[in-house]
């Protein structure tokens, strides 16, 4: 999320929060240590740990053992997607640039590669990716498996820039699927939760490098639900992030150019101002919220920053929350964020973080949220860690519910197979595919069962 | 919208501090391991343990970034080391302020931890208590 100007935002003394936690203290570490998501809201025990440095050790491993298992990428999703009492099989010694294709800019990295490294090592080769998701800490393998996305009305999610991807399924076979190679398996592999098996490589097509300039400014929240369509349309890039109890709305629009870099990092107290303005906020009373927010966000000044695609299309998420993302119909979306923002006012709910609202062009695997041809409005609503996040999210679902909206699979839901059958025509055909590449249930954890096999 | 331009940076942080540290304590031999005692200190985490620091705990501790002790900052990681090696070993596994729990390291356990944390406030290794 960007910044809005340091003169704005920071305030002087934040609130104590009041730790909250979602389940028991974690155990005295031993000699496998328990496992926590990046929220810390999930956990769990795993039997052990298995760290392969090389497809070959991996396909061993899966083809020489018959127990229960789960990929980890960074932990960041919010969804049980990672818990298990088996083993933990971790991809992160599979990372780096495996090879560059001059002449097709098509690029192959280790499934571990996190987003953070893809950048850099594609503008040594004068490319870039066109499109990244807001938090780069992710690995592809995890950014692709639950089709992590942008926002771009014309751009798609992570996995439609997937060519080709190298899978080990847990028999230990190793596949290799494109478009070409066993193309219905790549097309459910591209968005598969880690339910299909290990990816250990995954290519990419690229574009050339590219510079981008965002313009944040505040916006009154008629202005800026009025316009979003037209904006989103306009723009290269084009997101907001309404704020709750109030009338305002920060927004995001970010477009090529060749102008200098200006991007000047963040000082500490910029870093730390947005969680001390939701504590801050949150101390206040909520119908005396509305004022002081208006007040505040409506003194903010436009910020712009000017620097190569990967460094302005993500950012550091220094305050860690929990979050849930629901994709509804393009023309439906205003109106959804309206709804929402009305139900957190009209029942006081006790929120301080804003929303985030942006655009997903449809694409053709099985299991994106935007998959289709259609584009989607994607809306975010987040709380922070530590904090119970589930009366508010099971309020605000019913509302995405209700709009047809289908869940990113990393982030917060309860949908199980029943409901999702009904959201994605290919949802049954990946629920055969599963069965036959794992009958045995091995990637299968309690999450994972009641989605696919429920 | 910011990034930690990681490129090589922490690479080039993490090879100064093991160079450094290198010179400055004597060497443990390569097969022994944090559980066999007495063990003479040694400065210099195994390739394993730099591995997975420099793909995880350098994202944000190479810069400083999101308020971590930076790994050159040694008078910033006193208070910490202060505290002890179980409660900052707690605190690295359970997540603390902003740093996520197990620091964005899937594959580590407690040895692995407990000497990143050694190397980054320039103690010898098996020299935190």
């Amino acid at each position: 999320m960007n910044r809005l100007t340091r003169r704005s935002l920071l305030l002087g003394s934040a609130a104590t929060l009041v730790p909250w936690q979602l389940s028991a203290a974690t155990p005295a570490p031993g000699p496998v240590l328990p496992w926590r998501n990046w929220s810390g809201a999930l956990r769990c025990q795993p039997a052990a740990r298995f760290a392969p440095d090389s497809e070959d050790e991996l396909a061993s491993f899966l083809a020489g053992s018959s127990g229960l298992l789960r990929p980890v990428g960074s932990g960041h999703s919010f969804s049980p997607l990672v818990p298990t009492d088996g083993h933990l099989v971790v991809i992160d010694q599979l990372a780096g640039m495996a090879s560059f294709d001059a002449p097709s800019g098509q690029v192959t990295f280790g499934a571990g590669t996190r987003l953070s490294d893809v950048g850099p090592a594609l503008l040594r080769q004068g490319r870039a990716l066109d499109n990244l998701p807001d938090i780069d800490r992710q690995t592809l393998a995890g950014a692709i498996a639950t089709a992590t996305h942008g926002t771009g009305l014309k751009l798609r999610c992570l996995s439609h820039d997937v060519i080709a991807m190298r899978l080990v399924t847990p028999d230990g076979a190793v596949r290799a699927l494109s478009r070409d190679s066993e193309p219905e398996l790549f097309d459910a592999a591209r968005v598969s939760l880690g339910a299909l098996g290990i990816v250990t490589q995954v290519t990419l097509r690229t574009r050339p490098r590219y510079r981008l300039r965002a313009l944040t400014r505040v916006a009154t929240m008629d202005e800026a639900l009025d316009g979003f369509l037209e904006q989103a349309a306009q723009h290269r890039h084009y997101e907001l992030f309404p704020f709750v109890h109030s009338d305002y709305s920060m927004t995001l629009a970010i477009d090529e150019t060749d102008a200098p870099i200006h991007n000047p990092p963040e000082s500490p107290e910029e870093e730390a101002a947005f969680g001390n303005l939701l504590a801050a906020l949150e101390s206040v009373p909520i119908p005396e919220r509305k004022a002081m927010i208006n007040g505040l966000i409506s003194q903010s000044e436009p910020a712009e920053a000017v620097d190569e695609s990967h460094r302005i299309l993500t950012n550091i998420r220094n305050d860690r929350f929990n979050e849930m993302e629901y994709a509804v119909e393009l023309a439906a979306g205003p109106d959804c964020v309206r709804e929402v923002l009305r139900t957190i006012e009209k029942e006081q709910i006790d929120v301080g973080f804003p929303l985030e609202v942006r655009t997903v062009a449809g694409d053709d695997s099985w299991l994106s949220m935007s998959s289709g041809s259609d584009a989607h409005v994607a809306i975010s609503i987040h709380r922070q860690a530590g904090r119970d996040y589930r009366p508010y999210f099971a309020r605000i679902e019913r509302i995405f519910r209700d709009y047809g909206g289908r869940p990113h699979w990393g982030k917060v839901h309860s949908l199980g197979a029943k409901e999702l059958s009904a959201l994605y025509p290919h949802f049954r055909d990946f629920q055969a595919l599963r069965a036959e590449i794992d009958p045995q249930g091995r990637m299968l954890n309690p999450h994972l069962r009641r989605l696919f096999a429920g | 919208m910011r990034l930690l331009s990681f490129d090589f940076r922490c690479c080039a942080v993490g090879l100064m501090f093991l160079l450094l540290a290198a010179c400055s304590a004597p060497q443990r031999s390569p097969e022994a391991t944090a559980s066999e005692a007495p063990a003479p200190a040694t400065a210099v985490p195994s390739e394993r343990v730099m591995q997975r620091w420099s793909a995880s705990c350098a994202l944000c501790h190479a810069s400083g970034v999101a308020g971590a002790p930076r790994v050159d900052d040694t008078a910033a990681w006193q208070p910490r080391l202060a505290k002890g090696r179980a409660a900052l070993l707690r605190h690295t596994v359970e997540g603390y302020n902003r740093m996520p729990p197990l620091g964005y390291c899937m594959s580590c356990e407690a040895d692995d931890f407990v000497s990143m944390i050694e190397f980054m406030a320039g103690l010898a290794q098996g020299e935190l208590e």
